[in-house]
């Protein structure tokens, strides 16, 4: 039985559409990102969840129940906010206890559950701290362990670390893998990263425009983008009309193409199935980034290290797989 | 230039200022106060306590600051209680509604402290809306006036008061987290929960600053006691007014005063030093 079903949930606001329809299955313990630019709905989409925000249409089943008229505070999820939303009036103990005093857990009971939430996110020895003494990345582990004590159903995450900078961000990441698993919990984050998406996900939803334009695990969704969107918002991608591939590679019947930069490979002039010459070179360390003039304009290309190279000015031959040539919807 | 002298030379103006028509006012009342009155000069020596003993040992100028407190109490807690809400209501709404609200809450401001207490006196009066209203609803058979009554004092005073409240509140509501409220929900916490546990500790500071303004305004109110509580109905204010302009004995008046003022710091302090023990975290 899926954790957490999406049917036909849509928000409207005014004559605005900001969610339309969209279906969604989460299973048992699976770590499911909602994917895709600010105002594409994915927060209101998880705030329906959620219960903050009440659905126009559509339901919200938690194991299999109804949960669309029940109020947040009896949904039992734990939702850890993009500005951490931390009582700042409360000492971290407290902070984490809060939910366990509201479903009136015995004060020993409490205590030793905080210890071990707090033991987990590793800030143990932190609990007469406030909020206000903790660095950023230690008040989302407050919040993080604030969210897990009360053991939800399932844990809803806004945008967890877009507040951190970039080192704390790698780390947390890491760190929040690691709790989902040691939790086995089933977990649905909303964020605009695509790079934090493929790094936690199980499986990505793409949302666009008030839309799920694809659901998939990252590799899938990104190898096999379904759309134009996706293939652009997930990663570096060449887009390429039908027209313009006729007669370098057997095309099918789709009117675009998306060509991944890595899957291009520079070759000696005269070599390959394009011709074409290095505009812009930018290495990257573990790579180098080239932006191409070919035939079927600028492309971008990645190649690894230790791959040779071509210098800026340099004309060179350009090849790759017709498999790696992916048909778009849209 | 030094720190400490671009500190005096940025803050010198103000500090004339204050010590012109603040302190060198209030040192000279202070001195009024501990002189004796003189039917030809006003007032002169001997300097001692006897008028701050006239005052304090006559149950008529007691009954009057005992009223002056009890109202300012009064109107300090029906602030509070009208005030909050309003301000959370307030500060939940959208957009334009939000600073048309606003508005309308500060509108008792934007009119002349006299212009607006005779229209609590035309509300008020024998032949005013008010008691109209209650004969027309049944309520009573005579018109009833709220002119010279506690009641009608009050309620004017609230009604110029309650913005300093509502501003005060909502301004300690915008500094908080909003999503607090969601979080506490999400954790199991019901609607009076949240008020108490998260929303009230947010906004205590604002309720300490909105009912020591509330306070220290109501107290010391003139224009709306002299108006609707009339020499019925006499407060420390007009009572020291009284003392000045109608019984000619300025050093009474000018202890009256004094009285007035410690005691209203007094009050405050003690408030402020409690609110601040009870919710210590919300005011770090």
């Amino acid at each position: 039985m899926p954790e957490v079903a999406l049917e036909n949930l849509t928000r409207r606001y005014g004559a605005q559409l900001v969610v339309d329809r969209v279906n969604l299955l989460v299973a048992e313990g699976e770590f499911l990102c909602l994917l895709g630019p600010s105002g594409c709905g994915k927060t209101t989409t998880l705030q329906m969840v959620a219960g903050f925000v009440e659905p126009t249409l559509g339901t919200v089943r938690l194991a299999g129940r109804d949960v669309s008229q029940v109020p947040p505070a009896r949904r039992g999820l734990g939702v850890v906010f993009q500005s951490y939303a931390l009582f700042p009036h409360m000492s971290v103990a407290e902070n984490v206890a809060f939910g366990l005093a509201m479903r009136r857990v015995p004060r020993a009971e409490a205590a030793s559950r905080v210890a071990d939430a707090l033991a987990m996110v590793r800030l143990s020895g932190m609990e007469q701290r406030y909020p206000r003494q903790l660095s950023g990345g230690q008040q989302q582990r407050v919040a993080l362990a604030r969210a897990l004590v009360i053991r939800p159903q399932a844990l809803l995450l806004d945008e967890p670390l877009s507040n951190l900078d970039a080192k704390l961000r790698d780390e947390m990441q890491l760190e929040l893998r690691r709790i989902h698993r040691d939790a086995g919990i089933t977990a649905i984050m909303v964020t605009h990263d695509q790079g934090e998406a493929m790094a936690l996900a199980d499986r990505i939803a793409i949302m666009n425009a008030g839309v799920i334009e694809q659901v998939g695990p990252p590799e899938a969704v990104y190898d096999q983008p379904a759309t134009a969107f996706v293939a652009g918002f997930l990663g570096r991608t060449n887009l390429l009309d039908a027209a313009m591939l006729r007669g370098i590679a057997p095309a099918g019947t789709a009117p675009r193409w998306s060509l991944r930069p890595e899957r291009l490979r520079i070759t000696a002039p005269g070599e390959g199935q394009l011709a074409g010459r290095v505009s812009t070179r930018v290495f990257q360390g573990s790579q180098t980034l080239y932006e191409l003039d070919t035939p079927l304009g600028a492309l971008f290309c990645v190649q690894g290290a230790g791959s040779g190279g071509a210098s800026e000015g340099q004309a060179v031959g350009i090849a790759f797989d017709a498999a790696d040539l992916r048909p778009l919807a849209a | 230039m030094t720190t400490t002298w671009r500190f005096w030379l940025l803050s010198g103006p103000a500090l004339t200022f204050y010590a012109l028509v603040l302190l060198v006012p209030l040192g000279l009342t202070a001195l009024l106060s501990l002189q004796t009155a003189d039917p030809a000069t006003g007032a002169g020596a001997p300097l001692g306590l006897h008028n701050y003993a006239e005052v304090l040992s006559d149950s008529y100028f007691l009954e009057i600051f005992v009223r002056t407190l009890a109202l300012a109490l009064v109107t300090t807690i029906a602030c509070l209680l009208l005030g909050v809400p309003e301000a959370i209501i307030l500060h939940r709404m959208r957009a334009p509604w939000r600073g048309l609200f606003l508005l309308v809450i500060l509108g008792p401001l934007l009119i002349a402290v006299v212009v607006r207490t005779l229209g609590w006196a035309l509300v008020f009066g024998p032949q005013g809306v008010l008691g109209a209203a209650g004969v027309a609803l049944g309520w009573s058979r005579e018109p009833v006036s709220l002119m010279y009554t506690s009641a009608g004092v009050t309620i004017a005073l609230v009604h110029v008061l309650v913005p300093f409240m509502v501003v005060a509140v909502w301004a300690a509501l915008q500094r908080g987290d909003a999503q607090a409220e969601h979080a506490a929900a999400s954790l199991g916490a019901g609607g009076f929960t949240i008020f108490r546990r998260i929303l009230l500790p947010r906004i205590v500071p604002g309720i300490a600053s909105g009912s020591v303004v509330v306070f220290s305004l109501a107290a010391t109110a003139f224009a709306t006691p002299a108006i609707i509580g009339g020499r019925r109905l006499k407060v420390a204010a007009t009572a020291a007014q009284d003392e000045f302009l109608a019984t000619l004995n300025w050093p009474l008046g000018a202890a009256i005063a004094v009285i007035l003022l410690v005691g209203n710091l007094g009050i405050l302090l003690a408030y402020d030093r409690l609110v601040k023990r009870r919710f210590a975290e919300s005011f770090r």
